[in-house]
């Protein structure tokens, strides 16, 4: 790995707790606190996502570790599988992420938004298989909706950091 | 060489797998842990959100005041409608206010007549709301009021209107509410006038259902309900909401708390009147009955 590289994947991995956090602080702020009002999207996974398609080698499984638990102490609902649901998440995108760089980005957005609502999947099977209140599905619709329509948004707006897909490609070929 | 190089990227996969069931494995321990509520679990949460305290109140509040000026821009649009109804109400709100003083008089008097023991008086601090759970898994808000303010674990939290939840977690600076609408909420309820004892519990909706109620006979759309103290974490006689029947014959309460505008919220510090134990002394078991000394009336009589 040339130095280049080298410094390019550090201020990767400096930069996606940054945003991860600027992103879970913004989710926190209190606004529509009423039962049925929308909740927000999850700005915690968009930005992983975008980095472990983009950048795999900036999202160490440590960091995406660290940074779901963080956010799963932070939000106060249940605690323990929020990050382990993103971390099973993560490690398929890292294994696709080759392909979803490489093809459309329909499909990188396809896999993305159908990841998470795996992800919410899970954590509802696990809070009803130990007989744990769970979220209305409304509300999970509304929450995975708004998560799944905001991913071209980030991945747009992470472009400087994350680099165009095009790059991300042309390194995996040079690789 | 081959070989050396194939080596490495599997030893480098090799460790990620252990290294992901390893954390798989934290992440479990983590969830059984939350699942059976050891307090450790929220010591940790509550000191993570004290030390990140500082960084939630300087992002969320500019960006919940920009969405606090959409929504109130909004309604500037239809302000002259709006000026008209609050006239309106106004003009109702002073002839209740005038029945309300009235009423206080009243009160006042045959409390005097009654010799009343009057419950202890509650005393409350006022915190911010600085932040939500920023999910579908709970309702709940986080105040800038703890430990250090006084706030205990179990407190009851108002707005001006009414009952809003419970405290669930207090650290040195910080405490999260947990709203009634959350699916966690229990808080025990009388119906007035009819008297039912039920439970509110929240289902995620705007309006929770009432649980454990004996009968629904003497319960009419528009019963307030109140707080019935029933276990002495929560003062009697707070107001939670009005009753409101669904068509299929549900139960729930129309909550008098505005949820949609909760800025600041009081937690209430309630010291439960002391319970009597036992006797205190004056019957001893299997003794004889102790009574109090009697005043010596000899030398008043002689005299």
């Amino acid at each position: 790995m040339s130095s280049r590289e080298s410094t390019r994947t550090w201020a990767g991995m400096v930069a996606l707790p940054l945003v991860s956090a600027l992103g879970l602080l913004i989710s926190l702020a209190p606004v529509g606190l009423s039962a049925t009002d929308m909740p927000m999207p999850d700005l915690v996974y968009l930005p992983i996502a975008v980095w472990l398609i983009r950048r795999p080698e900036a999202a160490p499984l440590l960091l995406v570790f660290a940074i779901g638990l963080a956010a799963d102490l932070l939000r106060g609902g249940p605690l323990g599988i929020g990050v382990l649901g993103l971390i099973g998440a993560g490690e398929l995108l890292r294994r696709m992420s080759e392909g979803l760089v490489r093809g459309p980005f329909m499909m990188e957005w396809l896999v993305a938004g159908g990841l998470f609502i795996g992800l919410l999947a899970f954590q509802c099977v696990a809070l009803w298989l130990t007989f744990s209140p769970r979220p209305a599905f409304g509300l999970l619709w509304q929450h995975a909706a708004g998560t799944v329509l905001l991913y071209p948004l980030v991945a747009f707006a992470l472009r400087p950091l994350t680099g165009p897909r095009g790059r991300a490609s042309a390194e995996r070929s040079l690789a | 060489m081959a070989s050396n190089r194939e080596t490495v990227p599997s030893f480098g996969r090799t460790f990620r797998q252990i290294l992901l069931a390893v954390l798989a494995a934290v992440c479990v321990a983590l969830f059984a842990l939350w699942r059976i509520d050891s307090p450790r679990v929220e010591r940790l949460r509550m000191a993570l959100i004290d030390t990140v305290a500082p960084s939630i109140e300087w992002s969320s509040t500019p960006f919940a005041g920009l969405v606090r000026m959409a929504e109130d821009f909004q309604s500037y649009s239809r302000v002259y409608e709006q000026n008209e109804e609050l006239r309106r109400e106004l003009q109702r709100l002073r002839g209740w206010r005038e029945a309300a003083v009235q009423l206080e008089q009243e009160n006042a008097r045959l409390r005097a007549l009654n010799n009343v023991h009057l419950s202890p008086r509650l005393a409350f601090v006022t915190g911010e709301v600085v932040a939500d759970s920023g999910g579908p898994f709970l309702q709940s808000a986080l105040l800038n009021i703890g430990e250090r303010d006084g706030v205990e674990d179990g407190s009851a939290a108002v707005d001006g209107l009414g009952l809003v939840g419970r405290v669930s977690g207090v650290g040195r600076d910080t405490a999260r509410v947990i709203f009634l609408t959350d699916a966690n909420s229990r808080v025990p309820v009388i119906v007035k006038p009819s008297g039912r004892r039920a439970i509110i519990s929240g289902d995620n909706t705007d309006a929770p259902r009432l649980d454990f109620l004996e009968s629904v006979d003497q319960i009419s759309p528009g019963d307030r309900v109140v707080t019935s103290g029933d276990g002495g974490i929560f003062p009697p006689d707070l107001l939670v909401g009005q009753v409101v029947t669904l068509q299929n014959g549900t139960v729930r309460v129309r909550l008098a708390a505005d949820y949609r505008r909760l800025e600041f919220l009081r937690v209430l510090r309630f010291a439960p009147p002391p319970r009597i134990e036992g006797p205190g002394g004056l019957i001893l078991p299997g003794g004889p009955i102790a009574l109090p000394e009697l005043p010596d009336l000899s030398q008043d009589v002689t005299q």
